[in-house]
């Protein structure tokens, strides 16, 4: 840590080469993109491109929301009112982080730095988790756009609502109850930056927590969406219809299309709908899963949580959603 | 490049960032990425973000500055992408593998509106699909219609007017298209206004693909906003 201080404060010393190297990079890509035209003209990389760029440019928005937020939750909010609104008990806090979820009108790009600060701020580890979760699937948006993919279908609305609602709760419960006793689970880790938050002002404490937040978020989401891109342009939606008459093969099919495909939570109803070849249920798995787990929210989770609580939290929370929604599904549709 | 990101590259990087956001919102470039109540989100989120960097380079953030990991570095890649490729709006490359996949009722306006008769009905391509769904085509039988967007074709030598729709940004684009009859295929992902008829009893609720009849089929530009 120490180390690491003193490398940085002397490298800060001057602009340094980066900058530098990064201006060459940018000048050279004109000269370059005459060399590179048979593959940048190609009808395949365009479509990437145009993906790709489409879903980091949808996201900044988003991202610039969560961090102000996760920024005004650094300046503005103290410890001692988080213990006074929250219920003490973190297995009673949990369900009240899923329903505050319902608050939150965004993409799920925006509530990962913001579950950050949260912890940042004294909440459980299982609390922010619970609200990162929940957020992005149940909020009026999302809801809405359901009802307008599915032509007013009510049961549809209240199917997702309910089963994101309880993965949520369920993924919360398991680190309220598995964090005490099975040390092998690794709760986030969120390198203590509170310590040096602690600006003088609300003002420097907001500008710090801001700087600090967005690049890393922003740049795994980047990474995300690199691969995003590729699979939507490669895969043709037809590989995975053609499971679409087992029903177990269907869900799992439809989770791993979820994760890989990584749509925004407003847009996943849509893409659902037209899945004509799957069960209302196989369907529903797919959009309980897309927002709580998908690989751009994977590489933001890295980025902010380590490596080593990601590669648990991942495949759990996929399993425990596709369960949950097969659950539902089975139950009200 | 191996190495955390300094604070200098840092700075430069944000604004790089915020001036692609910028950009896009404050020229008609969005259309081709995003739907178009995302313009003002994109002005907005570009000018805090060039904000935040100055902010930063002027007030003294923190004296522990950590440094980003060389992920950060991957953040140049949409800014190279945006200013040096300058990818176009989807086309024909999306519109071959996902045509009329999606079912057009859901994603075009309420077919209720009555079509005029006598003049010409300009109407999205996402609208035709659904009429023609809708009570055996009740409502487009014996009227004119306007299509505008551009040409796809097939295997068969068939030729579409194509249009993409998307609800939240490309990378959920559905693709709707209509046969065009009676007229010599233009060039692949020629914008098009085709002005004809719809061919009785294709497209209906039983699937395939609705035709129309063309009286004119007009070259024209990208619309403004690319997707329906």
């Amino acid at each position: 840590m120490t180390m690491e201080t003193t490398t940085e404060a002397r490298r800060d010393q001057g602009i340094g080469w980066q900058p530098w190297i990064m201006l060459g990079l940018l000048l050279a890509a004109y000269p370059l993109q005459g060399v590179l035209a048979p593959v940048l003209d190609a009808a395949v990389f365009q479509t990437w491109a145009t993906v790709f760029l489409a879903i980091v440019v949808q996201s900044i928005p988003f991202l610039v929301l969560g961090v102000v937020l996760s920024g005004v939750i650094s300046a503005l909010l103290t410890e001692r009112f988080v213990s006074r609104v929250l219920p003490r008990r973190p297995a009673l806090a949990v369900p009240v982080a899923g329903i505050a979820g319902i608050a939150l009108p965004t993409c799920e790009c925006a509530v990962v730095p913001v579950a950050n600060s949260l912890t940042r701020r004294g909440l459980p580890a299982s609390v922010a988790l619970t609200f990162m979760l929940a957020a992005p699937a149940i909020n009026p948006a999302v809801l809405v756009s359901t009802a307008v993919a599915f032509s007013g279908r009510v049961d549809m609305v209240g199917a997702r609502f309910l089963a994101s609602l309880l993965t949520a709760m369920v993924i919360g419960w398991i680190y309220v109850v598995a964090a005490a006793r099975f040390p092998a689970l690794r709760l986030p880790d969120i390198r203590d930056r509170l310590g040096h938050h602690e600006g003088a002002t609300p003002w420097r404490r907001f500008v710090a927590a801001a700087w600090h937040d967005f690049l890393p978020a922003a740049a795994f989401l980047v990474l995300g969406a690199i691969v995003a891109a590729a699979i939507n342009v490669l895969l043709p939606v037809r590989i995975v219809e053609a499971v679409a008459g087992q029903p177990v093969l269907a869900v799992v099919a439809l989770t791993a299309f979820a994760f890989v495909i990584a749509l925004c939570s407003e847009a996943d109803a849509f893409v659902a709908a037209s899945l004509t070849a799957f069960s209302d249920t196989a369907k529903l798995v797919f959009r309980v899963v897309g927002p709580a787990m998908d690989i751009k929210l994977a590489a933001m989770e890295m980025g902010q949580f380590g490596r080593q609580f990601t590669q648990q939290f991942v495949p759990l929370v996929l399993v425990v959603a596709a369960c949950v929604a097969s659950l539902v599904g089975w139950v009200i549709l | 490049m191996g190495d955390p990101v300094n604070r200098t590259a840092r700075a430069v990087i944000l604004t790089a960032i915020g001036g692609v956001s910028l950009r896009m919102g404050a020229t008609d470039e969005y259309a081709n990425f995003v739907n178009a109540w995302m313009r003002w989100p994109l002005v907005v989120s570009g000018a805090l973000l060039l904000g935040l960097a100055i902010a930063a380079a002027v007030t003294t953030v923190s004296d522990h500055d950590h440094p980003a990991g060389p992920v950060a570095w991957l953040l140049l890649l949409p800014v190279v992408i945006a200013f040096v490729v300058q990818p176009p709006a989807l086309g024909a490359y999306v519109a071959d593998r996902r045509a009329n996949d999606a079912d057009a009722r859901r994603y075009s306006e309420p077919i209720r509106v009555e079509l005029d008769e006598t003049g010409e009905n300009a109407i999205p391509v996402a609208n035709f699909l659904a009429r023609a769904a809708t009570d055996d085509g009740a409502t487009l039988a014996g009227v004119t219609v306007r299509l505008t967007g551009f040409v796809s074709t097939d295997k068969d030598g068939g030729w579409y007017v194509t249009r993409l729709a998307i609800s939240c940004c490309a990378a959920d684009a559905a693709a709707f298209r209509v046969r065009v009859q009676g007229a010599d295929a233009p060039p692949v992902e020629q914008g098009v206004d085709v002005v004809g008829t719809w061919v009785e009893g294709t497209g209906t609720d039983a699937g395939g693909t609705p035709v129309i009849a063309a009286d004119e089929v007009t070259y024209v530009d990208q619309p403004k906003r690319p997707y329906e």
